[in-house]
């Protein structure tokens, strides 16, 4: 069996990034202590006085050094769950595991879409090299990525779900409510979203493709009477995959950071706006979660991509 | 609208004729309910706030009130349009002597889980109040030593100092009423399952989105609830929660700003739009700086265009405020309305008599979200054109109370006063030097003086006239600013009848009902 | 991959001729070059273009459709929308600028040292950067923002912290890919010190693919400010920036949904000129040097 599949891959893997999933959460931990603001006044409410917040803040640990606090929130961690949120007592991880549901479901409509379009998009234009069609596309790839997602959002809204009332303005609704409702909901969020992803993947794609057609043996097969489409299909696809691949695992990643003000303006409750509130009101459990499972998702997405790209083409030394 | 205002007039006509707190006759419908409604239905309710704990003696927010009221009924009940306590879990009430409170309690009550509601279940209740370190009531019981359950049906409050205003303080939050058993049996989960006597027991609580309630079949008022079950539906931005009702996702959207009446009337919806007691002024700090001068706060008053201010923020629809109460609060006090009309040039006069005549800089915080920083745009516009240049630094609404009253920071802050169940605790939070919302710290001569002559007073009357002296001294030393009153405005779709909008700004749905 | 030309010293100079000759030749580049220009000479004369002050409220005026008196309309509290678009462009794009100077600033030298000195520096400075980049850069910023203090220079500083491990990471593979040419041995053999050689003979050589990264990043400094200004982050009221004046637009959404368009497009617009300038330099040094600068 390939080396790359062995458990000794996966697990020099994560002992490479495990540290720096950790780091990051201590890096997150940090930078919440050093943000002004104090949990202690709003846990301790609108009618507080200033013995009641020293009292709330005794009561919940507040007021331990740093290292003391992020040192309890790593046992929590190595005993396997996420602490208890500050502002509303109930378990990270049950609720990230609520919530998570939603934002991913966007992600991944989004994803899918960007793919969806974006391929074809790419290949097509690759395949008309300097026509019109290509000029075009790529102008129109470029205005997708200098689209503030958030802005097409708000015209999506207005047009779609006010105007012609097609789609629903709000929230997402729950997957128990029935997939074909959970679908509508996320319609309008993951257009708004993919706008960037499509741009993405249509333009490095078409680099890749033409990168790929530009190698001189590619030449030689031209010259045989090969046609273009022949060519990339049977010869160009692996070096291509291999860019795909990588340009998912990037898309991934910055998807999961735009869907926080996508889910503010559609009201959806997914982790984004959580991790917002949190950070707002210092709620240290519940951001620190929600970075370690964040990190985790990008973590494991790239290496579900180096895994295939290795698979693709053994001669890839991912750095 | 008409019908809440005619209901209004009555109430108070009656409440002004009977007079003596504790002797208003009981009433047979709690809370101004309209008789004859059909029953059933499930309301669907867009609400814009998370509960922050939906056990009444550790939640921290106003907001929390929606989701409390279907579980949990108060000692003390009140008149939703004057806000006068009368008869609740409490059927009558006493002061023996002014370091006593008898109340007589309400008899063949249980909660939700079966248990009794009695004196020592009303102890229970007040002693967490009083002691438990999470409990957000302690400042408010803070004159109680302690309590008695001096009979089955009866508790007697014993206090460290005379407090007239404690019935009112028992007609919130701290008068909330939860199952003794219930809350030993679930111990810290209690939050995530409360068990009181309200109309409606609780069912579920998705975080952050759903929180529901189905009808208490032994609920003490025969004939109520009308509605079979309520959900809230937790959504923070009230623009997207009007789309939610607009698109029939939603029957009731509260808490919308006055700027969305334009979406509200092209769509059709019914509504409801009541002055509440919340009051937005600009919090000054007087302990230092320009603000220490007398006339510079007057100034500042005169410069602050109300009506202007009104049209610019809430379409002109709100009440204009020159003291703390607004008009039908029957604390409210006619001798300091208009005293500081708007007068630029005035206000120029003072601040050159106090040594600005080439203007001054202040620096001022509030929340950073749209309608907040439209508020703080319109007065610094005002003030900007008789001298005044504002620095204004935007926060989270807790990092903004907190750089303003516990750091001390800044010297204005612009953001909403919601307002106490009873007037002089009202004052008291507000201008007492002792106070966590006085960030100065000091208070002017006589006022505390004024504020104990109206914690002493049993007449109502009497006592607003006293608290009218008090509002004298807060106007003339120019502690505040204040702006405009909140409004309650409530959207719904019009299958929904009976709602009631009250004074608090709070949610009651006692008595609404789906159309026959 | 060989990156660069051989010699040290005219490739500067050489470039940037390749670059005017290419800019010449590709429209696309001089447009977005010709609108940055006329959005700079904007941006520096508005007190003297703009019809009216950016914060002078009219409340007879609230949420008016463009007409004659205001041709873009005008928003809740009865300002001049054109007025205010002409008056954010300096803020947009001082803001821009700030956060990728910022970047550039930290990234380039941590990267320089990164890819020259190898080694335990290396390695340590590649773990900060993995994990840096390994969450959504918008939590960094609300989190570092929120540790700076509330306000664009801060927001934008923020940003530019987060934007540096990308140039950081940049500038090291090239740095990597750099150190072992022959100039720079010889530079080493003549007793160079490591600081001279990174900044005479190694910086110049790697700039180029940072150059193309430099405007992709200035887009995205711009979306990156409208997304903290809607969530209340950015520049503090009452003056206006093209995010700020975004967030305002989606408050009033459903009463005038006009607004939000004209500092949508104009945050469109200019993030486009943004990345069709990035576009055509990436072209003109790919041409120029033959070879993919394949960095994503």
């Amino acid at each position: 069996m390939p080396s790359f599949w062995g458990l000794r891959w996966v697990l020099s893997r994560i002992f490479h990034l495990g540290p720096v999933a950790l780091l990051a959460t201590f890096f997150v931990f940090g930078m919440l202590y050093l943000v002004p603001g104090d949990p202690a006044i709003t846990l301790a409410g609108e009618n507080a006085t200033p013995q009641h917040i020293e009292d709330i803040r005794a009561l919940y640990g507040l007021d331990r050094p740093v290292v003391v606090q992020y040192a309890d929130w790593l046992g929590h961690v190595a005993h396997g769950n996420l602490a208890v949120s500050l502002l509303s007592g109930e378990p990270v991880a049950g609720e990230i595991a609520h919530r998570l549901p939603n934002t991913l479901l966007i992600v991944a409509g989004a994803l899918g879409l960007s793919i969806l379009i974006g391929v074809p998009l790419s290949i097509a234009a690759a395949l008309q090299p300097g026509s019109r069609f290509d000029l075009w596309s790529m102008a129109i790839a470029s205005t997708g990525v200098s689209i503030p997602s958030f802005w097409l959002a708000m015209a999506l809204v207005s047009v779609f779900a006010l105007g012609f009332h097609w789609f629903p303005a709000t929230g997402a609704t729950s997957l128990s409510d029935g997939l074909g409702e959970a679908l509508r909901h996320i319609v309008l969020p993951a257009v708004a979203l993919s706008a960037n992803g499509i741009a993405t993947i249509g333009r490095q794609l078409r680099v890749a493709f033409a990168d790929a057609l530009a190698a001189p043996y590619v030449r030689t097969l031209r010259a045989k009477g090969l046609s273009r489409a022949a060519i990339l299909w049977k010869h160009c696809l692996k070096n291509v995959s291999v860019s795909l691949l990588t340009v998912i695992g990037l898309l991934a990643n910055r998807l999961l950071g735009a869907t926080i003000v996508i889910e503010i303006v559609f009201a959806i409750p997914g982790i984004g706006s959580m991790v917002v509130n949190a950070a707002i009101n210092k709620d240290f459990p519940v951001v620190q979660g929600v970075v370690l499972v964040t990190v985790a998702i990008v973590i494991a997405i790239n290496m579900v991509v180096d895994g295939l790209c290795r698979l693709i083409d053994p001669r890839i030394a991912r750095v | 609208m008409g019908l809440a205002e005619i209901e209004k007039a009555a109430i108070t006509r009656r409440a002004m004729m009977t007079g003596t707190l504790g002797a208003l006759a009981a009433t047979s419908l709690p809370y101004g309910a309209v008789a004859a409604q059909r029953k059933g239905g499930v309301l669907r309710i867009s609400y814009g706030f998370q509960p922050t704990s939906l056990d009444p003696t550790f939640g921290r927010q106003g907001g929390d009130f929606g989701f409390l009221y279907p579980v949990f009924e108060t000692l003390v009940d009140w008149e939703p349009q004057s806000l006068q306590p009368k008869p609740g879990l409490a059927t009558s009430w006493n002061f023996p002597d002014p370091k006593t409170l008898v109340m007589k309690l309400r008899e063949d009550v249980v909660f939700h889980d079966g248990t009794p509601f009695d004196g020592a279940a009303a102890k229970f209740n007040l002693d967490r109040g009083l002691s438990d370190p999470k409990s957000t009531v302690k400042a408010d019981l803070a004159s109680v030593d302690s309590v008695e359950a001096s009979g089955k049906h009866e508790i007697a409050l014993h206090l460290k100092r005379p407090n007239i205003a404690l019935p009112g303080i028992l007609s919130d939050r701290a008068g909330l009423m939860a199952s003794p058993q219930a809350i030993q049996k679930f111990g810290d989960g209690f939050a995530h399952n409360p068990i009181g006597t309200g109309p409606w027991a609780f069912v579920q609580w998705r975080d952050n989105e759903l929180v529901s309630y189905r009808r208490n079949d032994y609920y003490r008022v025969k004939g109520l609830p009308y509605l079979d079950g309520v959900d809230f539906h937790i959504i923070a931005d009230a623009n997207t929660g009007l789309r939610s009702v607009i698109a029939g996702e939603n029957d009731f959207v509260q808490s919308l700003s006055t700027a969305q009446k334009p979406v509200v009337d092209k769509a059709g919806l019914a509504y409801t739009f009541a002055t509440s007691q919340g009051m937005f002024p600009l919090w000054l700090n007087y302990a230092k700086g320009p603000l220490a001068d007398i006339r510079v706060r007057q100034a500042l008053n005169y410069a602050v265009d109300r009506d202007a201010y009104n049209k610019a923020t809430e379409l002109g629809l709100n009440e204009v405020a020159w003291g703390v109460f607004p008009k039908a609060h029957w604390a409210y006090s006619a001798g300091v309305d208009q005293a500081y009309r708007y007068n630029p040039d005035k206000a120029k006069q003072l601040l050159a008599a106090a040594g600005f005549a080439n203007g001054l800089d202040l620096t001022m915080t509030g929340p950073n979200d749209q309608r907040s920083t439209q508020r703080q745009e319109v007065v610094m516009e005002q003030l900007k054109a008789v001298g005044v240049r504002i620095k204004l630094t935007t926060l989270s609404v807790n990092d903004s109370i907190k750089a303003f009253f516990y750091d001390k920071q800044h010297d204005m802050l612009l953001i909403l006063w919601g307002g106490r169940a009873d007037p002089s605790a009202t004052y008291d939070a507000l201008f007492s030097k002792g106070s966590p919302f006085n960030a100065s710290g000091v208070e002017p001569d006589g006022f505390a003086d004024a504020l104990a002559a109206s914690q002493a007073v049993p007449d109502l009357k009497q006592r607003a006239a006293v608290l009218g002296k008090v509002a004298q001294i807060v106007s003339d030393n120019a502690l505040i600013v204040p702006l405009v009153f909140d409004a309650q405005y409530n959207a719904f779709t019009n299958s929904v009848k009976g709602f009631e909008p009250n004074l608090f700004g709070r949610m009651r749905l006692d008595t609404v009902s789906f159309e026959s | 991959m060989t990156a660069i030309a051989a010699d040290s010293a005219p490739v500067g100079k050489t470039a940037l001729r390749r670059i005017g000759r290419w800019l010449r030749s590709d429209w696309r580049a001089a447009a977005a070059l010709a609108y940055l220009g006329l959005l700079l000479v904007l941006a520096l004369s508005a007190p003297v273009i703009a019809p009216y002050s950016p914060i002078a409220q009219d409340i007879n005026a609230m949420l008016q459709d463009p007409n004659a008196a205001h041709w873009l309309g005008t928003d809740d509290l009865g300002r001049d929308t054109l007025s205010r678009l002409i008056y954010g462009a300096p803020i947009s794009l001082f803001a821009s600028f700030l956060a990728v100077s910022v970047g550039l600033l930290l990234g380039v030298p941590i990267g320089l040292c990164a890819g020259y000195l190898g080694g335990w520096v290396d390695a340590m400075i590649s773990r900060v950067i993995e994990t840096m980049m390994s969450f959504p850069g918008i939590v960094l910023d609300i989190g570092v923002t929120g540790a700076l203090g509330i306000g664009l220079i801060n927001a934008m500083i923020a940003v530019g912290i987060v934007f540096a491990p990308e140039f950081a990471r940049l500038t090291r593979s090239q740095t990597m890919l750099v150190r072992h040419e022959l100039y720079v041995d010889a530079a080493r053999s003549f007793g160079a010190s490591p600081l001279r050689i990174m900044l005479r003979h190694i910086l110049p050589n790697a700039f180029q693919p940072v150059l193309v990264q430099t405007t992709i990043l200035l887009a995205i400094a711009l979306l990156v400010e409208a997304s903290l200004s809607f969530v209340g982050l950015g520049i503090q009221p009452p003056y206006p920036s093209w995010g700020a004046m975004l967030a305002r637009a989606y408050a009033d959404m459903d009463i005038e949904p006009a607004q939000m368009y004209p500092p949508g497009l104009a945050i469109l617009l200019t993030a486009l000129a943004f990345n069709a300038l990035g576009e055509a330099l990436r072209t003109a040094l790919d041409r120029g040097s033959n070879s993919s600068v394949g960095e994503i």
